[in-house]
């Protein structure tokens, strides 16, 4: 049980990264990104590009974002921006065909099979008893600890970050108040993006790549948004813990191939019992 | 090709179209009149068509099977059926706000598709379910597809005009209503609550019956048929496309889009097998981009009213 | 010259006007009101003249330049603050970053003017680090009256800043308002508590069905037997 409470943390590490960029997207432009989970298997595929490109790891992951982050400013800039005024809905809609078409462009130039970073076999080796990590999975919850102490300071501490948090509260009285509402957007979809292909790469790093891998992290994404609170950065990182650590601990119980169905049911639950999440998010119900 | 291939392939085409003809009428109902975003239409469509499968298949070794039951009281137990899984999914959803209901109901979907890709025992898992008898087959001596399609036709006038009627009806103007201002509609004295829940599972229970008709056609079922996007995702687009809030518009938006997806299947058909999967990629990208299109461009399709973006225009300014 | 000039201002909502050709001007460090019935507009106008709501026809001049249809963050830079009358402080963020987001445009070094605003607002400089949602009604208030005079505006729009409190506190607030106006800043209000708007007022404006009805001076207008007897009953 311990083991599979370790394997939770790592992979609630991947969930809570891709989390905060989708409650952010949903706090400050009010719309649920259904490309957000594809928005982290574009970044892993870039990473896979750069290195096959020759690069050292770190500057292809940095590309990565880098490229992401301008696809997704790009999409925003000549699709979504025309919805803002027209409703969440059409731009769920929307942010559906993105994902298809994230998806697919993907599946065009990589196609369907499973691939890998590096054909290096890592081998797992024992931290305390009980528990077998690898040195990927170490380093993917350590990076994750640091990317969330990063977040934090950028959110308490930096003019824009705090802008961010007030845009989150009350977008129009944000713009009433002197906020550069449009670079507020800007640094969203960048924080968001970058947190999105850091997560994805520690997914291709620790399952491989295929081209749904993003797609089918969608639903614990915004199990783990809406357990945490949706809008709240700070739940999102809770609720990607706990819906990681249920996901592999209820495989101790069940199939394995019922774990999308423990984050849903967790989903569902919250819903019903208290739909504000943990921290109390946006409170965008009947 | 020629003229009786052409005849042929028509004719198939013609009763895939009726499927999701019957597919966007339901979700017409639901996102069309009461805006009801269901992402989980794969799921209602796998229910009608696994249970129609399992009922009237013959026995066999590794599934539940064996109740041979003749063909229209187990499309109607698939309707049903569709319709009571609608009915509990409704329960803790219809309160949510329209984003929250959408991640919902994809959730459910791909539960569904989980539950029969692992429950072997019930519907043969990866495997699916063959050898679905096909209705009338031992009365029709002519070209039985072409019966089919007859059947389809009835089946799919029978539904129009049904819903027509429903949706002309009070009843239909209080789901108009609701669509397109909930708060005022609530503030009338309406019980939104039980409107909604019967929008839900009238649309679930044609899509059930669109999965049932599929599956006696086809003769062959599996998961697999069912992988969410791209048969949920045509569906969405077909009722976009055509016209959200029309029922011609969504009948309209299932021959073009289907006509559209096949054309570009005939096109990639060009290239050689072993780029298929990636031409299959191309295909997808061309209809996604379709779709932001006509969002852009004219988001309430060829048939539709306008009064629907104005709606939640208005909704926004409030 | 006087620093905000409306001329016969159209604006409302897509198909529907609410403003049909409304005239205001508000000198240099004058305080002016804006009273009248509900659905006369009153909002309306503070929307239309801090870009908010699309205005069809009229000007706005604010300082003799012409800033119809600007938007928000621009008219914050020249030198005007509105406070509107409802969520008008950010709930998540603590008492000091309200302020800060106050004056997002500035670069330098704001606790010279957080300074002040403490000053004026003393109960507020105590829960400077308080989460704002946790704040009283008066102290929201107050705070976001403190955040519209982070840029140190000559102008300041108050829709209703005495709605939803209690009279002790509005009181206070009404106050506060006085004190605003004895650093040099111009100060146009919409009131619902009329009597008490045109009381601290220079000059004062009835509007009605979207139209002027009545201007003159505060006392005037308090005066005036048919501004009292329709528009004066309440508070």
């Amino acid at each position: 049980m311990l083991q599979l409470i370790a394997n939770g943390i790592v992979f609630g590490s991947i969930i809570a990264l891709g989390a905060i960029g989708l409650t952010m997207v949903y706090g400050i432009l009010k719309f649920a990104n259904f490309a957000h989970g594809d928005t982290m298997s574009l970044g892993a595929y870039l990473a896979l590009l750069f290195i096959s490109l020759q690069m050292p790891f770190p500057i292809a992951v940095v590309l990565a974002i880098a490229v992401s982050i301008a696809v997704a400013i790009l999409i925003d800039h000549y699709l979504y921006r025309f919805f803002r005024t027209t409703g969440p809905i059409i731009l769920l809609i929307a942010s559906v065909g993105v994902a298809l078409f994230l998806r697919n462009v993907i599946l065009l130039f990589w196609g369907p099979d499973l691939t890998y970073y590096t054909r290096e076999i890592h081998l797992a080796f024992q931290i305390v008893p009980g528990i077998r990590l690898n040195s990927y999975e170490i380093w993917i919850v350590i990076v994750t600890a640091v990317l969330i102490v990063l977040v934090h300071l950028f959110l308490k501490k930096t003019r824009i970050g705090k802008a961010m948090r007030a845009s989150s509260d009350n977008m129009d009285l944000a713009e009433v108040v002197g906020i550069d509402t449009q670079r507020v957007i800007i640094w969203t979809w960048s924080v968001g993006t970058a947190l999105a292909v850091f997560g994805g790469v520690m997914l291709g790093l620790e399952n491989g790549l295929r081209p749904p891998m993003g797609w089918e992290l969608l639903l614990p994404l915004f199990a783990a948004a809406i357990l945490g609170g949706i809008g709240q950065p700070y739940g999102a990182m809770v609720g990607g813990l706990i819906i990681g650590i249920a996901q592999e601990a209820s495989t101790g119980f069940i199939s394995t191939a019922y774990k999308p169905a423990v984050a849903f049911i967790i989903m569902i639950l919250v819903l019903l019992i208290r739909p504000q999440g943990i921290f109390g998010g946006s409170k965008r119900w009947i | 090709m020629d003229l009786s291939g052409l005849f042929s392939y028509l004719v198939f085409f013609l009763v895939i179209v009726s499927v999701y003809g019957l597919l966007s009428l339901g979700l017409n109902i639901q996102w069309g009149y009461t805006k009801l975003f269901n992402i989980g239409i794969a799921g209602f469509f796998a229910v009608g068509a696994y249970t129609s499968a399992i009922l009237t298949t013959p026995p066999a070794m590794d599934r539940v099977g064996g109740f041979n039951m003749p063909f229209l009281p187990a499309i109607v137990i698939a309707v049903l059926l569709s319709g009571f899984i609608a009915f509990l999914i409704g329960i803790p959803t219809l309160k949510l706000k329209e984003d929250y209901l959408a991640i919902a109901t994809i959730g459910i979907a791909e539960t569904i598709r989980l539950f029969f890709n692992n429950e072997a025992w019930l519907a043969n898992g990866v495997r699916g379910v063959s050898g679905i008898p096909r209705p009338f087959q031992h009365y029709i001596s002519f070209n039985y597809n072409l019966f089919y399609l007859l059947l389809m036709v009835v089946f799919v006038i029978g539904v129009y005009l049904a819903i027509e009627k429903a949706l002309k009806s009070p009843w239909g103007r209080v789901l108009k209503a609701i669509g397109e201002d909930e708060t005022v509609t609530q503030a009338m004295g309406k019980n939104i609550i039980r409107y909604k829940m019967e929008s839900l599972v009238l649309g679930s229970m044609i899509m059930g019956m669109a999965g049932s008709l599929y599956a006696h056609f086809i003769q062959f079922i599996s998961p697999e048929v069912f992988v969410p996007m791209s048969g949920t995702f045509l569906v969405w687009v077909m009722l976009i496309a055509g016209g959200s809030g029309s029922n011609k518009g969504a009948l309209l938006g299932a021959l073009v889009i289907w006509g559209l997806w096949s054309l570009t299947d005939l096109i990639t058909n060009v290239v050689p097998v072993a780029y298929a999967v990636k031409a299959g990629a191309f295909r997808v990208i061309a209809i996604a981009i379709f779709l932001e299109v006509i969002l852009l461009v004219r988001p309430q399709g060829i048939l539709g009213e306008k009064s629907v973006m104005k709606a939640a225009k208005k909704q926004e300014q409030e | 010259m006087a620093i905000l000039e409306v001329k016969d201002l159209v604006s409302g909502y897509s198909e529907v006007m609410i403003l049909n050709g409304v005239s205001i001007h508000c000198a240099d460090n004058e305080i002016v009101s804006i009273i009248g019935p509900n659905g006369a507009g009153k909002s309306t106008l503070m929307k239309s003249i801090f870009g908010l709501i699309p205005v069809k026809q009229g000007s706005v001049a604010f300082d003799g330049r012409s800033i119809t249809g600007m938007r928000p963050n621009q008219l914050v830079k020249l030198g005007m603050s509105y406070v509107p009358q409802e969520k008008n402080v950010f709930p998540s963020l603590t008492v000091e970053e309200n302020l800060q987001m106050g004056a997002f445009i500035r670069n330098d070094d704001l606790t010279g003017s957080i300074d002040r605003v403490f000053e004026l607002f003393p109960f507020i400089a105590d829960k400077r680090k308080s989460v704002s949602g946790t704040l009283s009604g008066g102290g929201r208030q107050m705070l976001a009256l403190g955040r519209a005079l982070m840029l140190e505006p000559r102008l300041l729009l108050l829709d209703e800043p005495s709605a939803g409190l209690a009279p002790l506190v509005r009181d206070e607030i009404f106050e506060k308002v006085m004190e605003i106006r004895q650093s040099g800043v111009a100060i146009l209000m919409v009131e619902q508590n009329a009597k008490k708007a045109l009381g601290m007022s220079d000059r004062g404006y009835v509007l009605v069905m979207g139209k002027n009805r009545y201007e003159d001076t505060g006392e005037a207008l308090l005066a005036n037997p048919e501004v009292g007897r329709l528009y004066l009953g309440g508070a």
